[in-house]
């Protein structure tokens, strides 16, 4: 196990390495120079020649990532051309508001949504079950960021019972969630919804009911467990992109997340920004993908990490 | 072996469904005689509301609801189903080849699926749309690229667990080729999962559409496509409701339409033989 | 109808996807309320956090907004393009207009209770021109003598800027420049507190920012409020009125017309949606705020680049827009602009209109210049609705005289450096706003041909119109000026080698508490005689 975890983390590291080189590879083919952004479309070329020596911006390519690299090595991430602030600083402050919202949202969307999977699953071809996934389906084809309109209209203009937008505490997080949510739940429910039923149709499903096992302990044990697999993947990636922050929704509520930072990022171009942002996205989605892989092997014994 | 009648049922409704946007798309032109892409009222004054002469008014630029819709299927549909293909092929190829013989192989693939899952989409979508032609190719490829990572992780997922059931054991055992026991008894095994996120994914595929004409990133202008009329005039759902339900609509219908299909074939083709 | 009544029908109206009617504006009596009454609190909205709060390093017109209420400059303007005394209380100029020589008020004080001195107009100045702060206004102070030697890091000062005594500031040029006091006036001028800058350092500045203005920041908190407080020394007695400013971030359009329509904030832009039928209310009337700035929205056209080259393909382009439609597609925010100077700006001709729109005489010229099949060619543009909105009016007006026109949307800062490329972009939309009230803030800048790498974007280059404003350059303000200026314009007309499209008006609604809200056409407001009613 040990063994595996060490080969997991150089794994890691090295995809975080192809990640910068591609970064710093895509940064360099937009035709867009830093110093312009930083100095403005009315200064003069002098200007904007001593700002490309004090960033460094003339040196080969090869010692600029290596400067970036060695930065990164001391937990450094630069600072932003917009601004001048500290990267990792701006990227703090970030973190509890995003971590509230994709911890919340996902929370219920997930545990709402398995529920009403595992109960239409249970109730196949009913007419509720029907309905439920045809209002599943229209729900999924809204955008979200319209659903995050509606809602905000609704319940914080017209009816005003809830804030309009902003972040705060329950008041405040409940719009935001709730849209997050419901994509979650509609997600999730129809998913489990498959992958139960294609379970509980298989043969080796038929041979432990024949066997007499009791309905719930048939379904929560064996049904579940083998749909679980799918589940728990589909789990990881939702977490690091949930953390990564949701930009559409952060905006329509004026959230304070990640998304609409790293959003704002590359829309100015601010090199170092988009950089640290992906980096942490990028470090987030290696562990939960190393998570799930673990946990692959406690659902399922018979996986074996070779 | 899975629900037949059912499955059929659903199948035909879907596919109905399907046919009906394919034919909207293909009849486009005879279907209106207006231009989608330019303005067409006398006077801009806003959007206007249905009437005889628009019967499903007119938008943001004065350009016919309904005409835009037509042509819209057309852009959308291609881009959707294009992008999907793309993943699902990707996708479950790499997830059944990592799956199934592990070791190098499954590292090599999963260390590019990370890398690939790490990508900054935003940023390689805007560094093309900057450096490439306008063109409408450009965003299902990209969708397409960058969406296989879940096809291929979740597809793989389900073969590491399948792969040492006891059927496959056997076989093994008795001397079956790879790529019999990956067609044979893998890819059954799977396909619940991959048909699923594949109906799902055309829904998201829609929906991506859409948040990335929100940002600005989409179709190449003027060109119609459901995802973007939403975007462009989701502010104006108070005050010209119209735009915003015609296409969430027509969406709506494409996914349902599409996700019946897929569930109309997972009932079809049933579960894995043990 | 009470609240709840008037919700209901509102959802029953979605319900049936028909337009839900137009909310009344806040309640209130929008004016009188007799004399100002001090106290209250004005709460604003942002799209994002300022940039920065250092008069040194912003450039932008969030930053400028906060700069303005933060910091003072020896001279402003007052409510029009006239300078008037700020810091200083008056200066004289020498005869050869080398040498200013500014009296300082006595009683201006920074906001930590320090009185304002000569040293320290010298500091910020000086500041401005030093190196590692990679400031933008340096260009615009590079003139003073000395300059030059003090970024080169061969100067420990700048000798042209001298602090003769407490009170009194000498500045001296190496040539005359009659745009000099505009340029004291733009924020970069403005005076920091040295001691803050020493202790915080100069990158920490933007986020502690001291300055002698009527407010000073109480509170930042990132990505979600600015808090800005009365400043106890400002040095005109009684101002302001208002205790402090509340400026919630990350306010999207749409949220601001909410919150402004529920109260919650005292001004907002109005989103594209409302904006017909909240114009044509008379509810809204006395609440509207209409502000034009001097700037001109362009189509700007590749002289260096086929088919662009030809002038004749260029003028049948000015022919072929239908500037109406597209001031209408944008909902009227403007006035449609003929030539390229704006209204408002001295020298400016409202009887130059050359080109009339014409699709058939436009498709003839096209023709005549060989491009009888038309071409195909590609906008660049940047991502926002309304300018797409222009770019897809454009492509219809180009599609009926048989230019297949691809548009591309690309971001600001992208575009800015595309532009600069010869080669690379035939066709852009852009706008341009002028800094100071002078003809050439356009035209000399955007179009002389050493500025070809710089702010000349469409590589035009025409001796004749060098030499008109080379002329012009040193001429103080006055006719003689103005009259070069105006033939230089009149050549360029002539050559094409933009499209100008419309001069932008911004519209805002104000709570009616709000009073002596006043828009200024070079400046964000200042907010320093604003009062609220209740």
């Amino acid at each position: 196990m040990a063994g595996y975890l060490a080969r997991r983390l150089l794994r890691a590291a090295s995809t975080l390495l192809g990640t910068t080189l591609i970064l710093f590879v895509l940064v360099r083919v937009v035709p867009a120079d830093p110093a312009v952004s930083i100095a403005g479309p009315k200064a003069d070329p002098a200007t904007l020649a001593a700002i490309r020596k004090d960033l460094g911006l003339d040196d080969p390519l090869p010692v600029q990532y290596g400067r970036y690299l060695w930065g990164l090595a001391h937990g450094d991430l630069g600072r932003s051309y917009v601004t001048g602030r500290r990267v990792a600083a701006l990227i703090g402050e970030r973190l509890p508001a995003t971590a509230l919202l994709a911890v919340t949202s996902l929370a219920i969307g997930f545990a709402l949504g398995v529920g009403v999977g595992l109960l239409t699953a249970a109730r196949q071809g009913s007419a509720a079950d029907l309905g439920v996934l045809v209002a599943t389906l229209v729900g999924l084809s809204i955008p979200t960021f319209f659903v995050g309109n509606l809602l905000i209209y609704l319940f914080g203009y017209r009816l005003r019972w809830l804030p309009l937008g902003g972040y705060g505490g329950v008041r405040h997080l409940l719009l935001p969630a709730a849209t997050l949510a419901f994509v979650e739940l509609l997600f999730y429910a129809r998913f489990v919804h498959t992958s139960v039923t294609g379970t509980l149709a298989s043969d080796y499903v038929r041979t432990a009911r024949a066997k007499g096992v009791p309905p719930l302990a048939l379904y929560l044990r064996h049904a579940l467990r083998n749909a679980l697999v799918p589940i728990v993947t589909l789990l990881g990636l939702d977490v690091a992109s949930l953390m990564s922050g949701v930009v559409l929704t952060e905006t329509v509520f004026n959230w304070p997340g990640l998304g609409r930072l790293a959003v704002q990022a590359v829309f100015s171009l601010d090199i170092p920004l988009v950089a640290g942002t992906v980096l942490f996205s990028a470090v987030l989605v290696l562990a939960c993908n190393l998570v799930v892989d673990l946990l692959y092997g406690v659902i399922d014994p018979r996986v074996q990490h070779g | 072996m899975g629900d037949g009648g059912r499955g059929r049922g659903l199948l035909i409704a879907g596919a109905t469904l399907v046919a009906a946007i394919v034919l909207l798309a293909l009849l486009a032109p005879y279907l209106t005689p207006y231009d989608p892409d330019v303005t067409v009222v006398a006077r801009y004054t806003g959007p206007a509301p249905p009437s005889a002469a628009h019967p499903l008014g007119t938008d943001t630029l004065g350009r016919d609801v309904w005409a835009r819709i037509v042509f819209g299927a057309r852009t959308s549909l291609a881009v959707a189903v294009l992008a999907m293909l793309v993943s699902l092929g990707i996708g479950v190829t790499v997830g059944l080849v990592a799956g199934y013989f592990g070791r190098w192989l499954d590292t090599a693939c999963m260390w590019i699926v990370d890398l690939v899952l790490t990508l900054p989409t935003l940023l390689l979508l805007i560094v093309l749309a900057t450096v490439l032609p306008p063109s409408l190719l450009t965003i299902p490829l990209v969708i397409g690229l960058v969406g296989w990572t879940t096809f291929a992780r979740t597809v793989r997922g389900e073969v590491l667990s399948l792969r040492e059931r006891d059927y496959v054991l056997a076989a093994r055992a008795l001397g079956a080729s790879h790529a019999w026991i990956i067609v044979r008894h893998l890819l059954p095994g799977a396909l619940p999962s991959v048909l699923a996120l594949a109906a799902l994914g055309m829904s998201g595929a829609i929906g991506l559409d859409a948040g990335l004409s929100y940002l600005g990133l989409g179709v190449p202008l003027p060109t119609p496509s459901w995802g973007r009329m939403i975007s462009e005039t989701q502010t104006y759902f108070a005050v010209a409701p119209w735009l915003v339900v015609v296409p969430g609509v027509a969406i709506s219908a494409a996914v349902i339409g599409f996700n019946l299909i897929g569930y109309g074939l997972l009932d079809l083709l049933g579960a894995p033989r043990t | 109808m009470s609240a709840r009544l008037r919700g209901l029908a509102a959802l029953l109206c979605l319900a049936a996807a028909c337009a839900v009617p137009l909310d009344p504006p806040p309640a209130g009596p929008p004016d009188g309320g007799g004399p100002p009454r001090r106290g209250g609190v004005l709460r604003l909205g942002a799209a994002d956090d300022p940039h920065t709060l250092d008069p040194a390093r912003g450039y932008d017109t969030a930053s400028w907004s906060f700069e303005l209420m933060l910091f003072d400059t020896l001279v402003a303007y007052d409510a029009g393009t006239n300078l008037v005394p700020a810091l200083a209380t008056s200066w004289e100029q020498s005869p050869d207009g080398r040498h200013y020589t500014f009296r300082l008020r006595p009683d201006a004080r920074f906001s930590t209770g320090r009185l304002l001195v000569a040293a320290d107009v010298k500091f910020s100045l000086e500041r401005l021109l030093k190196p590692t702060i990679h400031s933008q206004g340096a260009e615009f102070f590079s003139g003073l003598e000395g300059a030059a030697d003090f970024t080169a890091g061969r100067a420990r000062e700048v000798r042209g800027i001298v602090a003769a005594a407490p009170d009194r500031v000498e500045l001296t040029l190496r040539e005359p420049d009659p745009l000099f006091l505009h340029k004291l006036a733009m924020p970069f001028a403005s005076v920091v507190d040295p001691e803050t800058v020493v202790r915080v350092g100069d990158d920490a500045f933007a986020q502690h920012p001291v300055g002698t203005g009527p407010f000073r920041l109480a509170e930042w908190v990132y990505g979600q409020r600015l808090r800005l407080e009365r400043n106890p020394y400002y040095f005109r007695a009684g101002l302001p009125y208002l205790d402090g400013v509340e400026v919630t971030v990350g306010v999207s359009d749409q949220l601001a017309w909410f919150k402004y329509q529920r109260g919650e904030l005292d001004l907002a832009g109005i989103p594209s949606a409302e904006f017909a039928r909240v114009v044509a209310d008379p509810r809204y009337r006395p609440l509207l705020l209409r502000r034009t700035t001097l700037t001109t929205q362009y189509l700007g056209m590749n002289c260096a680049l086929p088919p662009f080259e030809a002038v004749e393909v260029r003028r049948a382009l000015n022919r072929a827009i239908d500037k109406q439609r597209l001031l209408a597609l944008i909902d009227g925010r403007g006035v449609v602009a003929e030539a390229i100077l704006p209204p408002d700006m001295p020298g400016y001709d409202p009887t130059l209109a050359p080109y009339a729109f014409d699709s058939g005489r436009a498709r003839a010229e096209l023709a005549a210049a060989g491009h009888a099949d038309g071409f195909a060619t590609t906008l660049w543009a940047t991502r926002d609705d309304t300018t797409l909105r222009i770019a897809q009016s454009i492509q219809q007006d180009l599609r009926a005289v048989g230019i297949a026109l691809a548009i591309k949307p690309v971001d600001f800062p992208a575009l800015l450096e595309a532009v600069r490329r010869p080669g690379m972009v035939p066709l852009f939309l852009m706008g341009w706003e002028a800094d100071f009230p002078d003809p050439s803030n356009f035209l000399a800048v955007l179009f002389h041909s050493r500025n070809r790498e710089t702010n000349n974007n469409t590589f035009f280059a025409d001796p004749a119109v060098d030499r008109l404003l080379d002329e012009a350059e040193p001429l103080p303000a006055g006719p003689e000026r103005w009259q070069r200026y105006h033939e230089a314009e009149v050549r360029i007309l002539a050559q094409a080698p933009w499209v100008p499209l419309f001069h932008p008006a911004s519209f805002a609604v104000r709570h009616p508490r709000v009073r002596n809200y006043r828009l200024h056409p070079l400046r964000p407001a200042r907010l320093e005689a604003v009062w609220v009613a209740w």
